[in-house]
């Protein structure tokens, strides 16, 4: 047994920390307020070398390494999750189907300016009728000539509106369910190609947009691995992102609790400090604990990952209860702040707003929980 | 035992619910909380039908209702939005606390106005550093002749920026004595020179406002004064019982509704090719959603019923707060999660209810607070 992290692992850490603290950090509240994303920020991530964690060097990157990637996703969204998410789709669901399943050309092409933050990718799963069931997706592709022809629409699709490319998933043979479903590679220029912002409670740097296809051609090099085996090879990979949005979950709920531990030593109610009182401090406690519970099963995962052993139960426990924690824990942290809490100038209503999506995206809570008890043999 | 209500209660609940329907329906809500504004027509509408006086005594122009009937018009005004109900209260018990303490010229003066909407009551005791812990305040009135001077800064204060509103503030009178024994209450128009209001951004609550107040050299008429020099302490605590008990009544109707959406929610959106209330996960969440409705609505009634037979009830309606508000942010959180990503994008109502709940369990006496009431009401000497 062994708890420590590698001695490289730290640099990067304290690395990732500094650029998150210096850079993101002071951005927070103001792309928050104006629902924007500081687009420089991919740039100067790709420059820094953080945008190829989960790829070799041959294209840019600097892993794979699921460890560093979990740290990375810890401590930007610790500075801001809004802004630290649209670098974390870029490290998983935004490039990874390229990696895996793209020809060498459109590696070239797509994911090596995406590791340098010179473009940015979108994921397009979603629709208006597929949420959780993914394998239920409608929007349709149709083969003509030298091209697929998609028709549909996709939803919630973060970083869609600022997107260079996205990678959507269509289904190229009716009424198959798991089968039939391909992966394909997008440009927002095609024609019949349209995208439009969508507004919501947190997180709100990161874009996210509807998408809609009429019409719209795309080449048939640009599918992305085996036709009609597009759910199978996106499923191959969810385990990391969900490691990832663990990791997100602890560096969130951190940034809540450090603020809430000071406030409490500061804030003085009834002639003492109000962390004085039982009532505060056994939540502090309690805090504390569940952080340093939710970071063991996200790294524990991690460090499965990067071994190639199967982490599939890890992985949806790490997400779970990360995810779960990070909401509890945004919730007190406000509530020992009081009214400070709840007013825009103090960030622990953003935390709040913030940590509730952890438990919707990359499957809600209720999937991971499905996919727990499956692994327990029910 | 009689779970019932009577026969005028039942008439009350269902006028409250048909002019709700007509005259608030989701669209109008959601209109005037995207544009961050005052419901002043509603009210004025409200005014119209005579509900502003209500609960106000006879005496005053008003009808006298008492706190079951409170709670009703609460619980059915919640249900379209919580902002509102809430809003209503905020005028009334200031008006109440003024029939109680005021002077006679006093009650003749503001209350006929406030039932007819021309002006509206806010109260002012939070400051910077008085939170939980209001006999702190240190905001000053001193007398100058035939006027009070006002120095110093409230904060959260709701709805006081709303046109002609009457700030109802609590002052220290007297710097030399304990701190429960320097308060008094003295009644400060809104617009008066040197009162500054601003603004603060917050989560929720954005029609009616939360704002920091400054007042730099405020003078208004000695008369403003309410009720005995130095008697505030008294004022701010007499008729809590009711106030807190009609704050509860909003929590009730909010969660109502927004259980409402979920469960129609789960009924209707099909994944794995059915709709995911028949998954026992939701369908069982939502039994407990419910359940915890009907829990809270329980100690509301309760306690309201209580406060009618003249029975002593501050545990009943602690409890009924503490529950009641932890209830509707805990429902608000399962219902955003039912929705999954329809409840997180600002299109659907949930992300409202998600917002303006979470400030419940942290004004009007916060659930530490509660606690600490009910604790003491077991005979626990907490500090
Ligand atoms: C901010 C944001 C960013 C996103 N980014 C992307 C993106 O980049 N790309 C993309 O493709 N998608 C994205 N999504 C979509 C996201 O992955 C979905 O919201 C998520 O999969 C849930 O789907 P749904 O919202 O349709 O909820 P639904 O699937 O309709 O679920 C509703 C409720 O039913 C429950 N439920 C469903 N099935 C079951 C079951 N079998 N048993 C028990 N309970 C069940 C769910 O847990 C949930 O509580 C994003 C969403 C948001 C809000």
């Amino acid at each position: 047994m062994d708890f420590e992290l590698s001695e490289e692992h730290k640099i990067f850490q304290r690395t990732a920390a500094q650029f998150a603290q210096k850079e993101i950090a002071p951005l927070g509240e103001e792309y928050d307020e104006k629902e924007e994303y500081p687009r420089w920020i991919f740039p100067r991530s790709g420059e820094l070398g953080f945008l190829g964690i989960p790829y070799p060097e041959q294209y840019g990157g600097t892993g794979p390494d699921t460890i560093a990637l979990s740290l990375f996703a810890e401590e930007t969204t610790k500075a801001d999750a809004g802004i630290a998410m649209g670098l974390v789709v870029q490290n998983t669901v935004g490039t990874s189907p390229i990696y895996n399943f793209g020809s060498e050309e459109l590696k070239q092409r797509y994911l090596v300016p995406a590791i340098r933050g010179e473009a940015i990718g979108a994921f397009a799963l979603t629709e208006p009728n597929v949420g959780s069931d993914v394998s239920a997706v409608e929007m349709s592709a149709r083969e003509e000539g030298e091209s697929y022809i998609l028709n549909g629409a996709k939803t919630f699709v973060s970083s869609g509106m600022m997107a260079d490319y996205a990678i959507v998933a269509a289904r190229t043979e009716k009424g198959k369910g798991h089968e039939g479903i391909t992966i394909f590679l997008v440009e927002p220029q095609s024609s019949g190609f349209t995208r439009k912002g969508l507004k919501k409670l947190g997180i709100r740097a990161q874009d996210i947009a509807e998408f809609t296809f009429e019409d719209c051609h795309v080449p048939k090099e640009n599918v992305l691995g085996e036709v009609g085996k597009g759910f199978y090879h996106l499923m191959s990979t969810v385990q990391k992102t969900r490691i990832v949005v663990g990791a997100s979950s602890v560096g969130l709920a951190r940034a809540a609790f450090e603020t809430a531990l000071r406030y409490a030593k500061e804030r003085r109610q009834f002639g003492q400090p109000i962390g004085k009182f039982q009532g505060i401090q056994f939540k502090l406690a309690d805090m504390a604990t569940e952080i340093e519970l939710a970071s063991l099963a996200v790294y524990k995962a991690a460090w499965r990952n990067d071994k190639g052993e199967q982490c599939i139960k890890e992985a949806s426990m790490a997400k779970l209860y990360a995810s779960e924690m990070v909401n509890r824990v945004a919730y007190q942290a406000l509530q020992i702040h009081g009214g400070y809490g709840y007013m825009r100038e103090y960030p622990l209503e953003r935390y709040y707003r913030d940590a509730r999506i952890m438990e919707i995206f990359e499957g809600t809570s209720e999937i991971q929980r499905l996919i727990i008890s499956r692994q327990l043999g029910l | 035992m009689n779970f019932g209500f009577t026969e005028e209660q039942n008439i009350l609940r269902k006028s409250v619910k048909d002019f709700m329907e007509k005259e608030c329906p989701p669209e109008y809500v959601r209109e005037l909380e995207e544009k961050e504004e005052y419901p002043y027509e509603l009210y004025g509408k409200m005014a119209k039908l005579g509900w502003l006086g209500l609960p106000i005594p006879e005496e005053y122009g008003g009808s006298g209702l008492g706190p079951v009937d409170l709670v009703i018009m609460g619980e059915e005004m919640s249900r379209f939005s919580f902002e509102i109900a809430a809003g209503f209260g905020v005028s009334i018990f200031c008006g109440l606390n003024i029939i109680e303490h005021g002077s006679e010229e006093q009650k003749k003066f503001y209350i006929p106005k406030m039932i007819k909407n021309e002006i509206r009551l806010s109260i002012g005791i939070t400051e910077p550093n008085a939170g939980s812990d209001a006999a702190a305040l240190t905001t000053s009135a001193v007398l100058d002749g035939d006027s009070w001077v006002i120095n110093g800064q409230k904060t959260f204060q709701t709805a006081a920026d709303a046109k002609n509103n009457i700030i109802c503030l609590y002052v220290r009178t007297d710097k030399n004595v304990p701190k429960h024994k320097g308060i008094s209450q003295i009644l400060v128009p809104n617009d008066t020179p040197g009162v500054e209001i601003r603004r603060i951004k917050t989560l929720g609550r954005k029609m009616l406002h939360t704002s920091e107040i400054f007042f730099e050299d405020v003078r208004v008429p000695r008369e403003n004064l309410v009720g005995e020099l130095n008697g505030g302490w008294k004022m701010l605590l007499s008729g809590l019982e009711l106030e807190r008990l009609y704050v509860c009544s909003t929590y009730i109707g909010s969660s109502q509704t927004l259980v409402n959406l979920a469960l129609e929610h789960a009924k209707q959106r099909v994944q794995f090719g059915r709709p995911i209330g028949t998954f026992q996960a939701i369908g069982h969440m939502l039994a407990d959603m419910q359940t915890e409705v009907d829990a809270a609505r329980l100690l509301v009634y309760r306690a309201a019923w209580m406060h009618d037979q003249g029975m002593p009830c501050m545990k009943e309606v602690s409890m009924a707060k503490l529950y009641g508000s932890e209830a509707y942010a805990r429902l608000s959180n399962q219902g955003m999660q039912i929705m999954g990503g329809y409840g997180y994008s600002m299109e659907y109502d949930m992300q409202r209810h998600f917002r303006d709940s979470r400030i419940l369990t942290v004004s009007a006496g916060s659930s530490q607070m509660q606690r600490t009431v009910i604790a003491r009401q077991m005979g626990l000497r907490v500090e």
